[in-house]
Order: structure tokens, then C-alpha cells, then sequence
């Protein structure tokens, strides 16, 4: 009977004996960690459609780690620092998930996809009916993506660096995965990881803030939505296409996000019955999928471990934290200047988590007085951080790419 | 849509496409501080045309009628 090696017939255990201890640990935590989210999503405590692949990615990836060769570890899933086309070429028939990470990850189309799909779920009339109050708001809650720049490259990141992690505080995942791509392509895989972990915390954390911030008998203003004016769509498709032309003229570099999103927009109004089930359906799903599974395979112990991870997690934590605090002193300036008659709690809806941050608006107002009704203002003010936090994004990438 | 509401469509598209006149054909004649300002006067600009358009969508009575 032939001797049989037990390590080498199962590698993934192998490597991990064969690993330096801080490699071997953080392979150890992260597998626990995948496994976390996936329990997390499960149980609906973190945002599921993105968690469960994530998480499955995650643990996976870190516990398929194996011998590529006789003096080199690494797994068969995807190699992101790759840049040599003809290496790309053959890893391409190597690695099965490298062909969605080359093709649609690492050059943004998958985050455009996903932008697509929020095009197609908003409703640009509730920006128009109230096109002051919303943009005002959205400006406000940009207050983490513009002060955390400053406070970032005074931590030692670099220009770009910190415009990437700032960009956090816009809560919009396929916006922060766009900058980074862009700005910070060694350090988006934590980057992204870090803002779509934060990301699915807004849901959970932002009505502490609202309840901190804001005292329940202001929380409860009921507002008059019977002066919201009703746009036509024949309006609303005019202005997306006048929009997307006037901003990518702008920003050409975020125009592919600005075109997907008005894009999607304008395929809604159209009533374009067959797009809009596939853009609602197979895009978006299948964007967040890829998207969770593929940024759960990039947190392999080896691309993630960098010293500057701490420094983002503080950053993206705070960067969401001041976004939240400007956009509810963007509804305390609203409710002082319409005398009392605007409720502040909007403001938060003008982070531009999509619908989350309205949906946690609607939420908190409804607990404080069951007969108030803020969600067409909130989501007004949610489209609005969208097209802000574009503008932002192609600021940042025009003035320092 | 009402001559009233049209003029809002056409003065703010003009506005915003001379906003991007500025930034793109004005400013980079320009350098240094003179420049920064100039790009953001056309930025603001555009800005201002987006929202002048708006104020076309906006219903009176008359045009509900």
C-alpha cells in the first residue's frame, strides 16, 4: 500500500499548516466571519441578497486555498492583481470566476448594472415636485463624503485613497466599487467590503441616530403631501435625458453611471414593459449577485490583509456617521425654514442608500405618529443623493485620476 | 405643455448647456485660482439650468384644466 501524504490529499489544510501564523489566523477568522454573514443573511439581519453570497464567497475562498505549484499557494477562483493580458488570458481558463471579475467587475459594469436597476426603481417625479427641498437635503448628506476626505489623508491615506473610502458616506455600494476601481485599484477589494458591510448596517443603525438626534414629537410632523404637484412622465423622461446629457458632458468619466441610472429611469417612464421586468430581474439580481459572491472571493486572506484595513473601517464608519448627521441638519434647516411644517427626519433619506434610507425615514416618522406620511418627500430626497453622490464621484475621479 | 412652461424647458437647458460651455471651452484658457473659479461658476451654472427646468414641471390650475 503506498504511503499516503494526509496533508497533501486535503491542501486546503495543508496550506493552512504551511501558512505564516498571521496568514493562517486571518484565513481562520474570515472563514468564521463568511460563515457569519451567512447566518446574518439568513436571519435577515443583514441585507440577505448581498450576505449569503458574500459570505459563502468568503469562506470558501479562504478555506480553498491549495498548491498552485511547488513553492506557491493560491486558490482557483479569482486572481485580481493580475494585469498582464497574456497571463489574463490563461488564467481566464483557470480561475471559473475569473471571466465576471475581468469582464464585468474590475472595469464597472457590474456596478452600472446595479445602478441601472436603481434607475429603474425610482420615481424622478418625487425629485421634480420638490426639486429644491430634495437637492438641498442630498447636499447635506454629502457632508461625510466631503469631511472624511480631509480627516482620511490626514490618517496617511493618499488623495485617492481617501476620496475612495469617502466615498462610503454616500451609502451607494456600486458608487464607492466605481471610485475605487478608478482611484484606489489596490485597495478596493477592502474599500468596497468595508462600504457594503456598512451598507447593510444603515438599516440597523440610522434610526439610533434619527431617535439620538431628533425628539419624537418633531419625528412625528405630519406633512401635507396634497401640494406635491403630479409630473407627467412625458416630463420626467425630458428631463432625465437633459440631466444624463448636461452631467456626462460634465463628468465623462461617471458617465457610465449617470447613463445607466437615467437610463433605467427613463425606461420606467417609458413604461417599456419588457425592459423594465428585465432590468428589475435578471440585471439587478444577477448584478447583486455576482457582485456579493464576487467581493466575498476577493476577501482572501492574502489580497485583504493590509495594513491600511483598520484605517478604513474607522473611516467608512465615520464618513457614514457624518453623512447621516449632515442630512438630518439638512431637515432641521428645512423644518426652520418652512416654520415648522417640514419633518427634519427626511433629511436622513437624503443618504442615498436607495431605498433604505427612505424606507428607515418612513419608519421612524410612522413609530412617532401613526398618521404621518413622509415617503414621497424621503424618496425625493434619496434620488437626489443619487444624482449628488454621481456628481461627487466624477468630481473626485475628474480632479485627481 | 404650455408656452409658460416651455420657456422653463428652454431657458434651462440653455443655462445648463452653457454651464458646460464654461467648464469645458472658458475655463481651461484660464490657470490657477482664476481657473478654479471659473469651473465652478460653470458648474453652478449647470446646476442652476437643471433646476430652472424643473420649475417647468410645476402644474397651475390653468394647466390642469
Amino acid at each position: 500500500m503506498p504511503d499516503i501524504n494526509v496533508l497533501q490529499l486535503f491542501q486546503g489544510i495543508a496550506t493552512l499548516a504551511a501558512s505564516e501564523p498571521t496568514i493562517a489566523i486571518s484565513r481562520i477568522v474570515l472563514i468564521l466571519l463568511g460563515i457569519l454573514l451567512v447566518y446574518c443573511g439568513v436571519k435577515q439581519i443583514l441585507e440577505p441578497l448581498l450576505m449569503i453570497p458574500m459570505g459563502v464567497g468568503m469562506a470558501s475562498v479562504n478555506a480553498a486555498v491549495l498548491y498552485l505549484s511547488a513553492n506557491s499557494m493560491g486558490t482557483i477562483f479569482i486572481d485580481p492583481l493580475i494585469t498582464d493580458p497574456a497571463k489574463l488570458i490563461d488564467i481566464m481558463q483557470i480561475n471559473f470566476l475569473q471571466p465576471i471579475y475581468t469582464l464585468t467587475f474590475s472595469n464597472g459594469l457590474i456596478a452600472c448594472f446595479v445602478f441601472m436597476g436603481v434607475g429603474v426603481l425610482c420615481d424622478i417625479g418625487y425629485v421634480l415636485a420638490a426639486p429644491y427641498t430634495s437637492m438641498f437635503i442630498a447636499i447635506m448628506a454629502e457632508f461625510g463624503t466631503i469631511a472624511t476626505f480631509p480627516i482620511a489623508i490626514a490618517m496617511g491615506l493618499t488623495a485617492k485613497e481617501a476620496a475612495s473610502i469617502a466615498m462610503v458616506g454616500c451609502a451607494d455600494g456600486p458608487m464607492v466599487l466605481f471610485t475605487s476601481l478608478i482611484l484606489a485599484r489596490d485597495l478596493f477589494v477592502p474599500i468596497s467590503v468595508v462600504a457594503y458591510l456598512y451598507l447593510s448596517l444603515t438599516y440597523g443603525g440610522y434610526p439610533f441616530l434619527i431617535r439620538y438626534l431628533i425628539p419624537k414629537k418633531l419625528r412625528g410632523i405630519k406633512m401635507d403631501l396634497k401640494k406635491i404637484p403630479r409630473v407627467k412622465p412625458g416630463e420626467k423622461i425630458a428631463f432625465s435625458v437633459i440631466t444624463c446629457t448636461v452631467l456626462s458632458l460634465l463628468f465623462p468619466v461617471a458617465a457610465p453611471l449617470f447613463m445607466s441610472f437615467f437610463l433605467g429611469v427613463i425606461i420606467r417612464d417609458a413604461n417599456i414593459a419588457p425592459f423594465r421586468s428585465f432590468i428589475e430581474g435578471p440585471i439587478l439580481y444577477g448584478s447583486t449577485f455576482f457582485l456579493g459572491l464576487i467581493l466575498g472571493v476577493l476577501c482572501e486572506a492574502n489580497t485583504i490583509l493590509n495594513p491600511k484595513v483598520f484605517i478604513l473601517l474607522i473611516l467608512g464608519m465615520t464618513s457614514l456617521l457624518l453623512s447621516g448627521i449632515g442630512g438630518i441638519i439638512g431637515g432641521y434647516i428645512m423644518y426652520f425654514i418652512s416654520k415648522g411644517e417640514f419633518n427634519p427626519v427626511v433629511g436622513i433619506a437624503g443618504v442615498s442608500c436607495v431605498p433604505t434610507t427612505a424606507k428607515v425615514a418612513q419608519k421612524e416618522v410612522h413609530a412617532a405618529n401613526l398618521k404621518a406620511q413622509v415617503l414621497p418627500y424621503a424618496i425625493g430626497a434619496n434620488i437626489s443623493g443619487v444624482i449628488t453622490s454621481a456628481i461627487i464621484a466624477g468630481v473626485y475621479i475628474t480632479l485627481l485620476r | 405643455m404650455t408656452r409658460g412652461r416651455l420657456k422653463f424647458w428652454i431657458g434651462g437647458t440653455l443655462v445648463a448647456l452653457s454651464g458646460v460651455a464654461v467648464v469645458k471651452g472658458l475655463a481651461p484658457f484660464f490657470s490657477g485660482y482664476v481657473q478654479i473659479a471659473v469651473m465652478l461658476a460653470g458648474y453652478t451654472l449647470a446646476i442652476l439650468g437643471l433646476f430652472i427646468i424643473t420649475l417647468g414641471t410645476r402644474r397651475t390650475g390653468a394647466d390642469e384644466s
